[in-house]
């Protein structure tokens, strides 16, 4: 993994805190996805990363609410969704940087946990923060891009 | 002074909206655009003073609206507000003429920093 916990920390409490106004406090990892939705971003370089953000309805209602400076019942479906996606995009560009390389990060998307496979996990790090008393989960993971996926199906073939 | 801000979020339109009153610029009238080909039309129509663009965006990215204006002639000062904080973004953009980069997470003190030289 090119970061570590404590600069996915940093970064997120950048994004969270010293721009939006958010208190966050750091708490034990949170592995339970039950009832979260999650926006992520990849970012497409020498390996391909995936960054999700983790949260229930009601931390991402407020999240927006903080972003949109109004009462999130005043909020449409939407406007939730495009401040939570705009959260993981904030994280997943910063995390980009810090990597030093030339990558391209797409576009963020939202859906629930369970549209994201565990598929080819190299490489995983996983903070939790605590936010309006719910928890924030980051989860960044690199993995192989899928050209080197096939060299490695290929040079197994052969072996 | 007419200012396009271009985001594919709306929450980030309205937090750059917000930004710009808390950093004093109280005079400024602020035109949204959601990507940069909609940006494009809106330039054309309305004339801005200054553009500020996301980078990454649906239909057309903020480096490619700055190109396609250079290529009109349009000399309107465009910066860009991006959570892309790679040094070969920032070094993109000032070569295609950006007149600033300003990476997300930013502070009304970093957009009074790099709008404040373009307002006088």
């Amino acid at each position: 993994m090119r970061i570590d916990e404590q600069c996915l920390q940093q970064i997120t409490m950048d994004v969270c805190t010293s721009m939006l106004g958010l208190e966050l406090k750091p708490v034990p990892v949170d592995r339970n996805t039950e009832q979260q939705m999650v926006a992520s971003v990849e970012i497409h370089g020498e390996r391909r990363t995936v960054v999700e953000v983790f949260a229930n309805d009601f931390l991402i209602a407020n999240i927006a609410g903080a972003m949109y400076c109004s009462d999130h019942g005043n909020l449409s479906e939407s406007d939730i969704r495009d401040a939570f996606c705009e959260i993981a995009n904030m994280i997943g560009g910063n995390i980009k940087g810090s990597f030093g390389e030339e990558a391209d990060l797409t576009l963020p998307k939202m859906g629930q946990p369970q549209d994201w496979s565990d598929e080819l996990l190299d490489d995983s790090l996983h903070t939790t923060f605590e936010c309006f008393d719910h928890p924030l989960s980051i989860v960044v993971r690199e993995m192989a891009m899928q050209h080197q996926l096939s060299a490695a199906v290929a040079a197994q073939a052969i072996s | 002074m007419k200012i396009l801000i271009v985001d594919d979020s709306k929450a980030m339109r309205m937090i750059v909206r917000r930004s710009l009153t808390q950093a004093g610029f109280s005079n400024v009238e602020a035109i949204e655009a959601c990507n940069g080909a909609e940006a494009l039309d809106v330039v054309e129509q309305q004339s801005p003073d200054l553009v500020l663009s996301d980078w990454n965006m649906p239909e057309m990215k903020g480096i490619d609206l700055l190109k396609a204006l250079r290529s009109k002639g349009r000399k309107v000062p465009l910066g860009f507000i991006t959570s892309e904080s790679s040094p070969e973004i920032r070094d993109q953009a000032v070569e295609s003429g950006a007149s600033f980069v300003i990476v997300k997470p930013f502070t009304p003190a970093a957009i009074e920093l790099a709008l404040r030289p373009l307002m006088v």
